[in-house]
């Protein structure tokens, strides 16, 4: 079964037998629902906080509105709680800062993150968001390794990066905008640059 | 939704910076303005695990080093300076920059790496050449570089959020205060050897450690090693480390006597500090081993008479060992004095070395004394 389809409920009743399982709805930005067990929510500190202060009975859950998401879309909170569900109960990683940092994509999380670049760039975006520290982990891991061996140009293409002609007249257009002048001082800036910012990087 | 890198949250940029190496980072410097200038403002860590900075009157020569797949790779960058400008090299690339000063470019990359180095350094090495070529000339062209590099470098650690991580730090200078300088900006909790290094020529030059000796890098090092110039402080100085390798010239026969009316029992051909180790190794409670690398010792006949029974070695690439044991009164503890010469003239070196009866071969049992 692909990861795409496979549900985001997951039925593996074995897996927690005692435990009377709560599921909780949540809904993103274009009214997608989603139902998600308690114990998934546990690797989003945002979602897991957010639950604890609401105080929801099973009845609760049932019967009050979903819990709205309003910055993320359906496609992409879809993922983030299939990956949830998937590494439910597993301890959530302590960054101690050390360096480097080790991290292993699972298969599972591979296959997951077997997507285009935007909707990539959206699920970090989304595990920032909700505090899920080992997602942001393995997605963040796939980003950097995208960058292997590729030129600036190359990487201005995977990563959808402005040229640096296009980021000033990005913010030329913006400055110009807001104060006419603008333009004249950073000609200044940059020409100024130019002449003493000579470097081997 | 944004979906460019340079819109992400700085959280997951800073995330994903910290999987990339020194190559990909630099790379993706030069993608465009917002991403530098997040990468800058990040400080995010190029993986380093050497950093080498050797300066001489015409050139600055950077090593870095980072680990490859299987073993420590190392890239080599040339700072040379030409007629009308610098040349940089690295590998087979090579930028010709007009009207630039070399130690400029150099001291520009040189901030940017030590600003994106978090992670421990294995070592850490600055090197000012003084006695490149031509000893005279060159001390005069290098002495304003060398104190443009020395503020620079000092400048760019202090501003680091976080002291400068290093396990081995080594310091090629002609005075005190210039190792100072640097030194006094390495983190203390990390430091284990404190490595300095004087002039190559002859004669050797003396150096005091007094201000070296109140720094607490100085205090929590391991190890000490000091190279090529004559250690004038007293011995008991280095009392704090585990290990020490220092190198003083050894006194004339005539000193010698001095000392021999003066110590009474001891053995009467070491010049005082010789004496004094031997005295304060037994007091130490830390220290394991001292090394003694001297100029002159011609009176080895006499130090066998004195010392008594002991181990000789001679290997097949014409170093020769003498090894005597002597066993503490109180304990189980052995004082190993091993002298090691050479049949070419070559400094002499002592060694002192304490070890347990336990670790001692049958041979070296036979001469313990």
């Amino acid at each position: 079964m692909s990861v795409e389809n496979a549900p985001v409920v997951d039925v593996d009743e074995a897996a927690i037998p005692v435990e009377k399982k709560m599921y909780y709805r949540f809904e993103s930005n274009d009214k997608k629902e989603f139902r998600v067990s308690e114990l998934a929510i546990q690797q989003s500190e945002t979602l897991n906080r957010l639950v604890e202060a609401m105080g929801y009975t099973s009845e609760d859950v049932e019967n009050k509105p979903a819990i709205a998401i309003e910055n993320i879309d359906g496609k992409t909170l879809k993922l983030v709680f299939q990956w949830c569900e998937h590494h439910k109960g597993e301890a959530i990683p302590v960054d101690d800062g050390s360096v480097p940092k080790i991290v292993e994509i699972p298969e599972f999380d591979a296959k997951l993150m077997d997507i285009d670049n935007g909707l990539l760039f959206k699920l970090i975006w989304a595990a920032d968001y909700l505090n899920i520290v080992q997602l942001l982990n393995v997605s963040c891991k796939k980003v950097a390794n995208m960058a292997q061996g590729k030129t600036p140009a190359q990487l201005r293409r995977v990563y959808l990066l402005p040229s640096d002609e296009e980021d000033e007249a990005a913010k030329r257009a913006a400055q110009e905008a807001q104060d006419p002048r603008a333009r004249e001082v950073e000609e200044e800036f940059e020409e100024r640059k130019r002449q003493g910012g000579n470097s081997f990087f | 939704m944004p979906s460019y890198l340079s819109n992400i949250p700085q959280v997951a940029l800073k995330e994903i910076l910290c999987y990339l190496n020194h190559k990909s980072i630099l790379l993706l410097r030069k993608t465009c303005h917002s991403i530098r200038n997040s990468i800058d403002n990040l400080k995010s860590d190029l993986h380093f695990t050497s950093i080498h900075f050797q300066l001489t009157p015409y050139n600055v020569f950077i090593e870095l080093f980072y680990q490859g797949e299987t073993y420590e790779k190392c890239v080599p960058i040339w700072y040379i300076k030409t007629e009308n400008g610098c040349e940089i090299r690295c590998g087979t690339k090579k930028i010709h920059l007009e009207n630039e000063d070399f130690v400029d470019i150099a001291l520009g990359d040189y901030e940017l790496l030590l600003t994106h180095q978090n992670m421990t350094l294995d070592w850490f090495k600055l090197n000012l050449e003084y006695f490149h070529l031509d000893p005279l000339a060159d001390t005069k062209v290098l002495e304003p570089i060398a104190q443009k590099v020395l503020e620079r470098t000092e400048t760019i650690l202090t501003r680091k959020d976080r002291p400068l991580k290093t396990e081995n730090f080594r310091m090629t200078v002609i005075r005190q205060e210039q190792a100072v300088k640097i030194l006094k900006m390495i983190d203390t909790k990390s430091l284990k050897l404190v490595s300095i290094h004087g002039k190559t020529l002859n004669p050797m030059i003396r150096m005091k450690c007094d201000e070296l000796e109140k720094l607490e890098q100085w205090k929590k090092a391991e190890k000490l090693e000091l190279w090529r110039f004559n250690f004038v402080s007293p011995i008991e100085k280095l009392m704090n480390f585990e290990e020490v390798e220092v190198f003083f010239e050894m006194v004339s026969m005539k000193d010698v006597l001095g000392v021999k009316k003066a110590s009474g029992c001891f053995p009467s051909y070491m010049d005082v500090r010789m004496l004094y180790s031997f005295i304060i190794f037994l007091q130490s409670s830390k220290l394991q081993k001292v090394s003694i690398k001297c100029n002159d010792f011609n009176d080895a006949n006499q130090l066998m008479q004195v010392l008594g029974r002991f181990q000789y070695k001679q290997s097949r690439y014409g170093e020769r060992k003498w090894s005597w044991f002597f066993q503490h009164s109180n304990s189980n503890h052995v004082l190993c004095i091993t002298h090691i010469s050479y049949f070419i003239p070559k400094p002499n070196y002592f060694e002192f070395l304490l070890l347990t009866t336990e670790e001692l071969t049958r041979e070296e049992l036979e001469v313990l004394q």
